[in-house]
């Protein structure tokens, strides 16, 4: 405030102020002109009413001196003109009358006039008046100056947060959201969630699930969360399994964000054939699987660090493994949700979680974790943003996605191509071979799109020659009760061992009959199999796990085994078009 | 929330003192700059006996300190984590990036 009326004595006593002087007489014009000019102010005349109220239009004075009686319009009547064209700028107005009585004050304020001279005009009077009326002037213009600037902030952010609630929501969204299997709930405490939902499906049919939560709420932690979603999308698509996905997730928010900026995350694979769950928990509360009975089953705590804290060596990006061999519902939250249920972030919490849920049906659960969010107060009284997922498992059902992508191919002739790599052990541990392949084919064809059934034959050829070629695993350990779990464990170590032996893949692409054809080679340096008995056995063998010659056999139109059997050739159609991603075994 | 800074000898210690959240912002930070403005600190602990309650953000700035004490090779160590606390910093796995004592 100091700083205020400092300036109000500066300004008002060299008032840069003009005023509209409105008399008839010439006289007082002269003299009223004259002595606010020495005061300091600029001086217009008019010399009537109606001339002040074109004055003011045109001229925009910061304060007018208007008689009260004067031909052609009166002081009263131009007034009321003036304060009816609603200017956005206080304007005040002093009149001056030669009656000098109570009852003509009052009508003058009640007219719209802000102070009252009477004639004849007492200069020492009218210089006190007119520094209180310049005073209180620059008090008014600063707070008008004020509330406009202001009011265009609020303009400005109000259209800020509409584009970027908008960008928000179309980069966070995917239609993949309306898998059956799936059902999701998100709650911002403010515009903004920092909270965030994604589920999208890989070619072989996987689903893969995402529950994000920015550190803090509103724009920052909804900022923080969006550059997640596009490695989680475009990797999930290519085919990429959750371990890749996380370390270029981790990687993106550690180059992106402020060092005190980071993602808590859940990722979630499903792979509805071999009833595998894969789960990466990374500073949420734990997940919860649970059967139909409410019975919890399995918890997965968070086991790492969240997403953009840790680099690369301190960070592990391996997820956790559970089967189920019987309905269950996998169940994630943020920990806004917990905290907003009452609920300790620790296992205590998941079982209370359980405990809620369990009676109620499986396809009521997320309705009656959302009543009992809102009967405490919900996002209001934690401030935090508040999300959820679950989704539901039964053995032996895996539904396709909801929307088969579908195989766009460039027109025309393609012609002849082909390539050739060579693996050893170190590509075979760091790098996931199947979406590579798959994409040079796509690129080599100008697909947009992923084609499922070429990404199941690659992913087939590939495990075939890696788990039992290469690793020598048999697949019979996967019949051992908890035999997948430990297949996966033996995998593991296997491939960590690794020093030798490699896979070599050559893929051609040519016309046939006008049609485009894939030629795909795959060779390894295991010991091979029987494939004469295995080819001789085929119909009456119907194991679950093997080779998957018959699924190769039903998609492709030539397999043909050499050598030992660690030589396969298979021949592919590209133009084969019914979709089905999810509709083959994938070992 | 209330910050304090007490420093003996080469070991500067931060006491915290109630809910340990965004709004400590400023205070935490004027604390811990300090503590790393002081040459003869090699060790920085921050107390959170006092602590009712952390949210995300404040881990954050427990990494932001850590980031600034790491440019001066300083470690950072984490003091008396109970109850709520702990499980938080448990969830978020904070044990592998603060020693906690």
């Amino acid at each position: 405030m100091e700083l205020v009326s400092g300036q109000v004595s500066a300004v008002a006593t060299a008032s840069s102020h003009s005023v509209l002087v409105v008399d008839d007489h010439p006289q007082a014009q002269v003299l009223l002109s004259r002595f606010l000019k020495r005061m300091g102010y600029q001086v217009e005349i008019a010399s009537n009413g109606l001339e002040a109220v074109e004055a003011v239009i045109r001229r925009r004075p910061d304060i007018v001196i208007m008689d009260v009686e004067m031909p052609v319009m009166g002081g009263y009547e131009a007034t009321e003109r003036i304060r009816g064209a609603a200017h956005e700028r206080w304007l005040p107005i002093v009149f001056l009358s030669a009656t000098p009585d109570s009852g003509a004050l009052i009508r003058a304020l009640e007219r719209g006039g802000d102070d009252y001279l009477v004639k004849p005009i007492s200069y020492t009077v009218l210089r006190a008046k007119m520094r209180a009326v310049s005073r209180t002037l620059i008090l008014q213009r600063e707070l008008e100056d004020r509330s406009a600037r202001l009011a265009a902030y609020r303009a400005a952010e109000d259209e800020q947060n509409r584009t970027a609630e908008h960008v928000i929501r179309r980069l966070a969204t995917h239609d993949l959201l309306d898998e059956s299997v799936l059902q999701h709930w998100t709650a911002a405490a403010s515009v903004f969630s920092g909270d965030l939902v994604a589920a999208a499906r890989t070619p072989s049919g996987r689903l893969h699930v995402m529950l994000a939560d920015g550190a803090g709420h509103g724009l920052a932690a909804a900022l923080s969360a969006l550059p997640v979603t596009q490695p989680f999308y475009r990797m999930t698509e290519k085919g990429y399994p959750l371990s890749t996905i996380v370390e270029e997730m981790n990687g993106k928010i550690r180059r992106l964000l402020p060092v005190e900026h980071f993602v808590a995350a859940t990722l979630i694979a499903v792979d509805f054939k071999e009833q595998v769950i894969e789960i990466w928990n990374g500073g949420n509360p734990p997940l919860c699987v649970i059967g139909e009975q409410g019975n919890l089953l399995h918890l997965a705590r968070s086991r790492n660090l969240a997403l953009g804290v840790a680099p690369e060596n301190l960070f592990s990006t391996d997820p956790e493994i559970y089967r189920y061999d019987e309905p269950c519902q996998v169940i994630s939250c943020s920990d806004g949700l917990f905290e907003a249920a009452g609920w300790s972030a620790a296992d205590s919490g998941a079982k209370l979680l359980a405990e809620l849920l369990g009676p109620h049906a499986p396809a009521t659960r997320l309705d009656r974790l959302k009543e009992r969010c809102i009967a405490i107060g919900g996002t209001a009284a934690t401030n935090d943003d508040v999300s959820a997922v679950v989704i539901t498992c039964i053995p032996g059902q895996y539904a396709a996605p909801a929307s088969v992508l579908p195989v766009q191919q460039r027109v025309g002739h393609v012609g002849d191509w082909h390539f050739e790599v060579g693996l050893s052990a170190e590509q075979l541990k760091t790098v996931d071979v199947v979406p590579l392949l798959h994409d040079v084919v796509s690129r080599m064809h100008g697909w947009c799109v992923r084609n499922p059934k070429l990404f199941l034959v690659l992913s087939e050829l590939v495990t075939n020659a890696l788990d039992h070629g290469v690793l020598g695993l048999d697949s019979l350990i996967k019949l051992e009760p908890e035999g997948f779990q430990r297949y996966v464990h033996l995998r593991q170590a296997k491939l960590a061992a690794l020093t030798s032996g490699g896979i070599h893949v050559r893929i051609a692409g040519f016309d046939r009959d006008s049609r485009p054809m894939l030629s795909i080679v795959v060779k390894d340096t295991g010991s091979g199999f029987d494939f004469e008995a295995a080819l001789a056995h085929e119909a009456t063998l119907d194991a679950p796990y093997g080779r998957g010659i018959g699924l190769l056999r039903r998609v492709c139109e030539g397999v043909e085994y050499r050598g030992a059997g660690n030589e396969v050739e298979v021949l592919f159609a590209v133009d084969q078009n019914d979709g089905g991603a999810g509709a083959g075994s994938s070992d | 929330m209330q910050a304090h800074l007490i420093t003996e000898q080469t070991v500067a210690r931060i006491r915290l003192t109630g809910r340990f959240d965004f709004s400590g912002h400023r205070e935490f930070k004027d604390c811990y700059e300090a503590a790393l403005n002081e040459p003869a600190v090699s060790q920085i602990d921050v107390d959170m006996e006092d602590v009712e309650y952390l949210d995300s953000s404040a881990l954050g700035m427990l990494l932001l300190l850590k980031d600034h004490a790491d440019a001066r090779a300083l470690p950072v160590s984490l003091l008396n984590c109970g109850g709520m606390v702990k499980e938080i910093l448990d969830v978020a796995n904070f044990a592998a990036m603060f020693p906690m004592r």
